[in-house]
């Protein structure tokens, strides 16, 4: 009603002027000093009245008999003061809000009443890394959020794992909610360079972003239904406040640098190596000199101090009825491999409008172009790091002619011109927008009406010239690829909240529709008039067009009801029902309930006593059922495709089987929680125990290959998780001038595949079997070395005995200086069944700790440092580069392992022989190649410096700092590749990505970094 | 309260406005067709029938693999590359979990469930336009050239084919259309392999015209071409004289001279060849890619081997072919690396060899020294003199070797001769390369492993 009134007392406003009899001024602001802009000033019991001006200040005239000023701001108490003469300084206090609010999906919840697991990130502390992307960011930043960096690819695809894997054929990626939008993540290119994927994410700007809660258990996830099942990431961006506008400014530059390099053999014993291994098999010698070879260090070639830089300005404020917050960004990173880059501008406008009393209006844009020139990766004979590693030493980088020299006996590319010859890149543009409008129908009853849009227009380019080895044989290849996302949604809720009393009732319902289509479009042409001219039409050769389309849609009820009595007793039930176009035409709606409930212990009477130390403690449980859509789009559907061609004539083949049963994977949680807070929550810990059944995993189950498919679709598979999520924030310190505080997270997990029909291998080395997590790594195990042929023999005898004269205990060519493997299922030979389970991929536990101390010197400013520990333990990393850089069976190049070779002389040694083409395969997957990828990083050390307000005051600066920021700075971990957070298997390769996961082949290492960056608030 | 009533039934009627929109969630794909109705027109069993050829044309069949393994596996080509798989291969150490081996196993059934899909779905359309037996025609004799390669590599016994106790592969004869077609068959007995490919090849040459639109596509002349091969693998002696010799006189093709002998690759589609794989620039093999060394835009992964090239006598044509100076060790039959070279899959020389060694061994030793020395004095060489079955037997073997390296044919002949042991191998179970490990575990041991492995 007050506000309808200050409505009117606007228009009449002019009005009352001609009757004003004297004048009175002021300034409005906060009780920090903040101006408030667009205040309401009124006489009190009267129209007469004003709002603030931009910088706070009021002045009307006022009748005479007029003596009580009512003040008012949207999120302040309203004040009552008396007129004085002169200036007025009128100061509001803040409405205090009671409870810490919690972003839930729909809506947002006290701390009190949330029932199920959320962990909070805020967006200070995403800011301070300086990465790429959010995803990175959240690195071990809450409990049971595990998140690895596949490789140091800048832009590229990194995994998340809240509470372990769901799926195994599915993505294992949290659902990310931007701003209420459902947001389309992954991997959009279409040119393979190797594994290492794109990230649609990182077209997001992590510094817009006010928190981030994650939903961790069904009781909180169940409400996004079946796209839940690997938690949900909600992202709020930041919006603007009413008051006086805000520049912030914030720049960083800084250094990356490579952590660690492998140690290479030199060109003489290159080919000394290479001269021993063909002679053990009696062919001809390659090097009639090996002395003579050059010596080329190709990681030193590759590997580069590269710049990254980041810009930010944003503008925020507003007045009471508009708000609004605007940012633009420029990010500009360099790779520490040669020729790799990624820049990133975007821009965001937040835009909030109070219509009526009854109508809100509220717009969240941004818009981001993202541009990444690639290089080709991992298992690739083209790769930048793959051929520094396999090239060997003894080549040159060029020729006396200048051109770039290859190993005439390797198929290798040469490292460096295969990080500056091809041109790979692509360009990512993307538009996320959200226009949502509030009706508050009756007080307590609001209708919210949203409609969403999230545009991707992503554009590969790659151009292999003749001086590359991929494009020599064809005259030059142009490959130009594009991708056009259109993700749309609409979204209609009713939201409820009124209190009985001590009972507060909150209830949603709502109805959401969503669709995305995806077109692309593939060209390839070949024959180049030179290498200068790179567009299609220059090339000869239109080798291969194609476009291809894909859409789903998926509509939902969903509801929740909340009941919470005296800030004591919540409780909360949640559904979602899904239909979903990738369900078969049998399975068409899936319903996802759960229902949790929390107990506030400390707030009941009899608590009283202790609250003085225990000042919080609160029991919670949650039980629920969650789900995944993330199949095929037609993953449903019997198919007939096209592109089946021959002779220019059009084929048609059928590439997939129906099951119109196919539908949502599901994951039944239950989660119970204790918060403790000691000391008035000085220290506050929260324990979170959970167990998770995933069950109708879906499955490519495999059909025998006669059959003409080799899998078909099918819900079947079963998995369990369990663990324990820990965190634990302590205020260690705090006074006036030094404040320290401790935030630590540890996180346990455990992983079982409980039913899958047919053990299968992945990967390299990797293995899904039933009793056995989703990520071990099998193979052979090796007993040791072989040291004389009487021992060959004696084994040979033995397998001869048993399995007939052909029968050998290894193969034919078996010599000492071979490894001898463990007959695992003792029956005198080794064969396919003497492989077993090594070890998992899966860490038994992670975390973080972070430290944060600020030193507050008043007039001389303030310091503040922070560090900021990741861990993982337990883990193993199937390390198949060795299996080729220690592998001595051809041309590949050679680390300083292979020099404690075994020969007649040196026989005290786990390393084998030198053999060309290695017939015994020595390098076969064994735990030979299996370690501990167990590490702690010092993952970021921030160490700030801030102004004193007296000095800025005079130049009209709010507040400046500039710090120093080191990023991977220190590692401790027994892995002896270049990282230990490392996979091959990057997000978005597919399958493998999940049951692959911790095998490192030649992947682009992560960066540590030294960076300095200012901020700066107007 | 009206005024809410009211205002309720607003809200309620708008979201019943936007929320019947069921058609958001029942979608048809894009990019494909739904495969519940099938093929049903002549346009789709043609397209279907093209499908069959392509399936033919993968990397990890005629595309590629299946030829080059067979002289990798002998003693014609050497492993230079990186790709462990191939190392197994060269080294006669093959593992039951080679992905080159089941990539293969299931390409080759993967064509034959598109040529049971034509062979079942032909019949029922009533398109007059269609002439039905001649696709039928096709679809079997592509269906029996698929199992008579895939009893090449994983079937008959280790003393050679057609013996007693040969072994077979399972004998998928309907094609897969839903999920109840999944169960596994079991593998039958060699002979009842040959059996279904004599009759398909014979319902081949029966229906299929003397020519069906070139060189690329299966026809009378090129079935018969084929099962001459067939009765050459099964030791029927007469059957393949007959046949071979059907082709040579009546097929109405012609050897190339020795001068221009390379241009049957070089040139392709000569007269000399009978069946063809077809490639072109928008649909192509990895064939030189993976001969040529990396200068040349390949990536070395194989090369012609020594001994190959020593085998050769001096002044052969071929050796120039076979085992390439620049780049070294490479051959002229596949050169074009981007990846245009047709696959040349029967040509008229194989039946001059063919019927060479039917004569032979039918004891027609002068009329099959007349058929090598044919292939002799093309190559440029003196005509042979062997004047006993067993010099000309030997004689013959070799000629093969040199005549048809690199066309898929060394490990087969190794095979047919019962000679292992002149590969390296000593190990007889090897003559059999196993059935894809994860065959044998999904169909849980139906589809049955070689001995040995």
């Amino acid at each position: 009603m007050k506000k309808v009134l200050l409505f009117w007392s606007l228009l009449v406003l002019p009005l009352c002027s001609l009757l004003a009899q004297r004048t009175i001024s002021g300034m409005v602001s906060s009780d920090n000093d903040e101006v408030l802009v667009g205040a309401s000033v009124v006489v009190k019991g009267t129209t007469v009245g004003t709002i603030t001006d931009v910088n706070g200040n009021f002045k009307f005239e006022v009748p005479n008999e007029a003596s009580i000023l009512t003040v008012s701001f949207v999120g302040y108490n309203a004040l009552e003061v008396a007129i004085s003469s002169g200036v007025m300084s009128i100061k509001l206090s803040a409405n205090k809000i009671l409870d810490e609010v919690v972003v839930v999906g729909y809506g947002t919840q006290t701390k009190n009443e949330v029932t199920s697991s959320v962990s909070k990130i805020s967006g200070d502390v995403l800011s301070k890394i300086p990465v790429a992307g959010l995803d990175a960011a959240m690195q071990g930043q809450a409990p049971g959020v595990f998140v690895t960096q596949n490789s140091g690819t800048p832009g590229g695809a990194i995994s998340v794992r809240v509470r372990g894997p769901s799926s195994i054929n599915g993505t294992n990626q949290p659902l990310y909610v931007i701003d209420g939008i459902p947001f389309s993540n992954g991997s959009y290119t279409q040119l393979g360079v190797g594994n290492q994927q794109t990230n649609a994410l990182s077209d997001i700007n992590p510094n817009d972003i006010e928190s981030i809660e994650i939903l961790k258990d069904a009781a909180a996830a169940a409400i996004y239904g079946s796209r839940a099942n690997n938690g949900v990431v909600l992202v709020t961006t930041k919006r603007g406040k009413a008051g006086k506008p805000k520049i912030e400014f914030k720049t960083y530059y800084g250094n990356q640098s490579v952590q660690k390099k492998l140690t290479p053999i030199t060109g003489p014993q290159y080919g000394t190596l290479v001269n021993e291994a063909r002679a053990a098999r009696s062919l001809s010698l390659l090097f009639a000199d090996p002395s003579t070879l050059p010596t080329t260090d190709w990681q030193s070639e590759i590997f580069r101090t590269a710049p990254i830089k980041n810009t930010e300005l944003s503008l925020s404020g507003g007045n009471e009825r508009t708000t609004y917050y605007a940012s633009g960004g420029k990010y500009d990173q360099e790779g520490i491999v040669l020729g790799s880059t990624f820049n990133r501008v975007t821009g965001r406008i937040n835009l909030d409008n109070r219509i009526t009393d009854k109508l809100k209006l509220r717009l969240s844009t941004s818009f981001s172009q993202s541009k990444s020139n690639r290089l080709n990766n991992d298992n690739n004979i083209y790769g930048v790091v793959s051929a520094a590693i396999l090239m060997g030493s003894h080549i040159p980088v060029t020729n006396a002619d200048g051109t770039y020299a290859r190993d005439p006996n390797s198929s290798v590319e040469n490292p460096v011109a295969a990080a500056l010859n091809p041109d790979i890149n692509y360009i990512s543009q993307q538009i996320l927008g959200n226009a949502a409008l509030d009706w508050e129908i009756v007080k307590g009853l609001i209708f919210t009406t949203s409609y969403s849009a999230q545009l991707i227009n992503f554009r590969d380019f790659r151009f292999y010239p003749t001086t590359t080895n991929a494009g020599a044989g064809v005259g030059g290849q142009a490959t130009e690829a594009s991708a056009r996302v259109t993700n749309l949604l609409n979204e209609n809720l009713l939201n409820y909240q009124h209190s009985f009393g001590k009972l507060k009732l909150s209830a949603l319902a709502g109805l959401t529709f969503q669709n995305e289509v995806s077109n692309f479009a593939f060209f390839q042409g070949e024959k180049f008039p030179g290498n200068t001219i790179r567009t299609f039409d220059a090339a000869s050769v239109k080798k291969d067009i194609q476009s291809s389309g894909t859409q789903w849609g998926i509509n939902s009820y969903l509801g929740r009801l909340l009941l919470s009595w005296d800030n004591r007793y919540t409780i909360q039930g949640v559904v979602r029902a899904d239909g979903s176009s990738r369900f078969g035409a049998d399975k068409r709606w899936g319903i996802f309930p759960s229902v949790s409930g929390a107990w506030v212990v400390s707030e009941e009477p009899f608590w009283s006593g202790i609250k003085s130390v225990v000042s919080t403690f609160k029991l919670k449980a949650g039980y629920g059922i969650r789900g995944s859509s993330n199949i095929a789009n037609f993953a449903s559907r019997g198919l007939i495709a096209g592109g089946a061609n021959y002779n220019q004539q059009p084929g048609l083949a059928p590439t997939q089987l129906a099951n119109t049963e196919l539908g949502w994977e599901e994951r039944e949680d239950i989660n119970v929680g204790v918060e403790i807070g000691l000391l008035k929550d000085r220290i506050s810990l929260i324990v979170e125990p959970y167990k998770s059944n995933m069950r109708e995993i879906l499955l490519t189950k495999p059909v025998v290959f006669t059959t003409g498919f080799g899998s078909l679709s099918g819900n079947a598979a079963k998995m369990e998780g369990k663990g324990v999520d820990i965190g634990l924030k302590t205020l260690n310190f705090t006074n006036k001038n030094f404040t320290w505080s401790t935030n630590f997270n540890i996180a346990t997990m455990t992983n079982k595949v409980t039913d899958y029909p047919t053990p299968t291998p992945f990967g390299f080395a990797s293995w899904l079997e039933t009793g056995y997590s989703i990520t071990s790594f099998r193979g052979y195990r090796v007993a040791s070395i072989l040291q004389t042929q009487d021992e060959i023999t004696a084994l040979d005898t033995k397998a001869k005995e048993k399995f007939g004269t052909s029968a050998v205990y290894q193969t034919t060519l078996t010599k000492p200086g071979d490894i001898k493997f463990v007959d695992i299922n003792n029956d005198g030979r080794i064969t396919v069944d003497d492989q077993e389970i090594l070890g998992n991929a899966l860490p038994k536990f992670t975390g973080g700790i972070s430290n944060d101390m600020s030193l507050n010197l008043d007039n001389a400013g303030s310091f503040d440092l922070s560090f900021f520990f990741q861990f993982v333990q337990g883990n193993k990393i199937y390390n198949n580069t060795r299996a080729f850089s220690e592998g001595m069976n051809g041309v590949f190049g050679q680390t300083a392992a292979v020099l404690n070779r075994w020969t007649p002389t040196n026989t005290n040694t786990d390393v084998p022989r030198a053999v060309w083409q290695d017939p015994n395969n020595n390098r076969r997957s064994s735990d030979r190649w299996l370690e501990d990828g167990s590490y702690i990083r010092l993952k970021n050390l921030t160490f700030g410096y801030t102004l004193p307000k007296s000095l800025l005051s005079k130049v009209k600066i709010q507040n400046l700092r500039v710090y120093f920021t080191g990023q991977n700075l220190w590692t401790k971990t027994k892995y002896s590749g270049l990282d230990p957070e490392v996979s091959t298997f990057a997000e978005g390769v597919g399958v493998n990505a999940n049951t692959a996961g911790g095998t490192d082949f030649l992947v682009f290492p992560q960066a540590k970094s030294f960076i300095f960056g200012l901020n700066v608030g107007f | 309260m009206k005024k809410i009533f009211m205002k309720l039934l607003t809200v309620s009627a708008l979201i019943v406005s936007i929320a019947s929109c069921n058609d958001n969630i029942i979608l048809d794909p894009i990019s494909q067709l739904d495969s519940a109705a099938g093929y049903t027109t002549k346009s789709d069993i043609e397209a279907a029938l093209t499908g069959c050829y392509s399936s033919i044309q993968s990397g990890n069949y005629m595309g590629l693999r299946y030829f080059i393994f067979a002289d990798l596996y002998a003693d014609n080509i050497s492993h230079v590359g990186t790709f462990p798989s191939f190392a197994e291969i060269a080294n006669k150490n093959i593992l039951p979990n080679n992905t080159e081996l089941s990539n293969m196993w299931a390409n080759i059934y993967s064509g034959i469930n598109r040529m049971n899909n034509v062979i079942n779905s032909a019949p029922a359309i009533e398109d007059k336009a269609l002439n039905t037996s001649v696709v039928l025609g096709e679809a079997r004799g592509l269906r029996a050239f698929q199992y008579f390669n895939l009893l090449r590599y994983y079937g008959g016994s280790e003393t050679g084919f057609n013996k007693s106790d040969g072994k077979g592969v399972p004998l998928v004869l309907k094609p897969t259309l839903v999920s109840a077609d999944t169960t596994p068959l079991p593998r039958v007995t060699e002979a009842e392999v040959w059996k279904q490919i004599l009759d398909d090849l014979q319902f081949a040459e029966d229906n299929l015209p003397t020519n069906n639109g070139g060189l690329g596509r299966l026809n009378k002349r090129s079935a018969r071409a084929l099962k001459a091969r067939a009765y050459l693998y099964r030791g029927e002696w007469s059957q393949a004289e007959v046949v071979a010799d059907s082709v040579i006189t009546k097929g109405g093709y012609s050897l190339l001279t020795g001068a221009n002998y390379a241009n049957i690759w070089l040139l392709q589609n000569s007269s000399e060849s009978i069946f063809e794989l077809l490639f072109d620039a928008s649909n192509t093999n990895s064939i030189a890619f993976f001969y040529y060394p990396t200068s040349l835009g390949g990536r070395n992964e194989i090369s012609s081997s020594a001994a190959l090239n020593t085998a050769h006598e001096a002044n052969d044509v071929r050796k120039a072919v076979n085992y390439t100076a620049s780049p070294a060790a490479k051959t002229l039959k596949f050169t074009r690396v981007a990846g245009t070279d047709n696959v040349v899959l029967l040509r008229l020389a194989e039946m001059y060899l063919i019927r060479a060694e039917a004569r032979a061994m039918q004891n027609k030793l002068v009329d099959a020294l007349a058929d090598l020395n044919v292939i002799r004095v093309r190559a440029g060489l003196t005509p042979s003199a062997a004047a006993t079955q067993a010099d000309l037997l030997t004689a013959i073997e070799k000629e093969r070797r040199i005549e048809l390296a690199h066309e898929g044919h060394r490990w087969f002949d190794v095979r047919r001769y019962n000679k292992l042991t002149s590969v390296g191998i000593t190990q007889p179970f090897r003559a059999l390369w196993p059935i894809p490990d994860r065959e044998v575990k999904t169909s849980g041991n139906v589809i049955s492993q070689n001995a040995g492995y």
